[in-house]
């Protein structure tokens, strides 16, 4: 079994996208993808409702689609649109990107109403030495949340990106676990991350479309997992994160 | 039909520790995913002020071994032409390796680099330019220059004088300029920067045929299953896998002495 814990649709092509996501199922098998839509970095009311719309809509088109509910929680209305994308859209967790650090307070509520759902929430975070943007969210933004509701169930994204760097302040907050996605592929990488926070906070992830299930699972396999380590990234984990 | 990898790389890197480095390592990798056999560079060499020094270690390292000598050199240094030859006498080099946005020179309107791929012509040996070594968003202790910033598209435009072979560019840098190395008989690219895009090999090779690509890993710095998934697990032509994965180095490569 194959779980993605992070993929993607863009808006303005949700042909495009989702067509790579069923392609993508279809010729490597994967059982379930979970996506989100994004477009602008601070997106407001309409382009959120109208990216979480998109996501559902993929969701009923192949059932091996799963749904984030993507929200800003800088908008009046972000409580709100999680709640619509939990209960009537079918999202199984929420999805923040770059409106804002994960630890600001604006974040609290929707943080709170995902402890309330049960379901867990997907953090974008990425260290960069260049182009870092301005809310783009680091490890120690992770931590900080994650100690301060230690019942929510949170996936730091990229391994922060700059692993060596943004591991270590998650590696005390046992409700965290972290994706691998993206283009980044170094060969140290995940045997680092596993020495840091054990095999079992580890979640294989895409960032399809715009990186390759190949180049994941290529990573994956060159790394010293044993094959129930591998099992435990490729899936297990996963189900124990989204408790299904 | 074997396999060949153009790019991996012995030696110390500085910024991180390698799990598997040595060239016990990159044999027991190479086996492992049936790869027949390597083109090696040290990265010492890079940081060494004297980059024979490092010739002298992967010559020891690759002795007795089927790999091949890429001979790393930093044309700003004076008597590079003198290493060149003592190399070639010495250690006989199948390829010669720069890194400019480490050593922070320009390639275009550069007489040093000119003399370079004169020599390189001569000797019927081909040039190896490292577009990079990591993602550049995680270089952040030490900035190298990016290709815009070493004129890497303006020395492209020129048409080199010697066989060049492009490590580590990326698929859309490739796109972008796929005139400038379609029209060109001398530049060949590596598949070590594609790494963006589901299905962007097969998108390439749509674009840019498959004569001009070379399977080279960057092992240890990157996964080399990663790449190489994308190679043998795509939906190319078998003969056109077999050009990536062979064919396409020993045609860089062909001169007398070498193969």
């Amino acid at each position: 079994m194959i779980i993605d814990t992070h993929a993607h649709i863009w808006k303005d092509q949700y042909e495009q996208s989702g067509d790579v996501l069923i392609k993508s199922a279809d010729r490597y098998n994967i059982d379930r993808i979970y996506v989100s839509g994004l477009g602008v970095l601070v997106p407001d009311n309409d382009e959120v409702k109208e990216l979480n719309d998109n996501v559902a809509k993929l969701m009923k088109r192949d059932n091996r689609i799963y749904g984030y509910c993507y929200i800003n929680p800088k908008l009046d209305d972000a409580e709100k649109e999680l709640s619509r994308g939990i209960e009537e859209l079918g999202m199984s967790g929420m999805k923040l990107w770059v409106s804002t650090f994960c630890d600001d307070p604006c974040v609290f509520p929707v943080i709170e109403k995902c402890i309330h759902y049960d379901v867990p929430v997907l953090i974008h975070a990425f260290h960069k030495a260049i182009g870092q943007l301005p809310n783009e969210t680091l490890g120690e933004n992770v931590a900080n949340l994650a100690l301060r509701y230690p019942e929510a169930r949170i996936m730091m994204a990229h391994l922060g990106a700059n692993s060596y760097r943004e591991l270590k302040p998650i590696r005390k907050c046992k409700n965290v676990w972290t994706d691998y996605s993206g283009t980044l592929f170094r060969r140290d990488e995940l045997d680092h991350a596993k020495e840091t926070l054990g095999a079992d906070r580890l979640l294989f992830g895409t960032d399809m479309d715009l990186a390759s299930f190949l180049l994941k699972l290529g990573q994956l396999d060159d790394s010293h997992f044993t094959s129930e380590e591998r099992e435990m990234v490729l899936y297990k984990n996963a189900l124990t994160v989204f408790k299904s | 039909m074997g396999k060949i990898d153009c790019n991996c790389l012995v030696g110390h890197w500085p910024f991180r520790m390698l799990r598997e480095s040595g060239i016990d390592a990159i044999k027991a990798k190479h086996k492992e995913t049936g790869i027949s056999y390597g083109l090696a560079a040290n990265m010492n060499s890079i940081f060494y002020n004297d980059p024979l020094e490092g010739e002298a270690e992967l010559a020891a390292t690759l002795k007795g071994t089927d790999y091949l000598h890429v001979m790393t050199v930093n044309p700003m240094l004076p008597s590079f032409e003198e290493d060149i030859q003592i190399a070639i006498d010495k250690y006989n080099i199948c390829a010669v390796r720069i890194y400019p946005g480490y050593h922070q020179y320009r390639l275009d309107n550069n007489e040093h680099v000119e003399r370079l791929c004169t020599i390189l012509q001569g000797k019927g040996i081909p040039l190896f330019i490292s577009v990079r070594l990591e993602d550049e968003r995680l270089n952040y202790i030490f900035k190298p220059l990016t290709p815009e910033e070493f004129g890497l598209y303006e020395f492209l435009k020129q048409e080199p004088l010697c066989k060049v072979l492009l490590l580590t560019i990326r698929l859309n840098e490739l796109l972008n300029h796929q005139e400038e190395i379609l029209s060109s008989k001398k530049i060949w690219h590596d598949t070590s920067g594609l790494k963006d895009k589901p299905f962007g090999l097969e998108l390439l090779c749509s674009k840019m045929g498959t004569s001009k690509l070379i399977y080279g890993s960057q092992y240890p710095l990157f996964s080399l299953r990663a790449t190489l998934y994308l190679v043998e697990r795509s939906k190319l032509e078998e003969s056109a896998i077999n050009n990536i994965l062979w064919n396409n180095a020993q045609n860089l490569l062909r001169r007398s002495g070498t193969l």
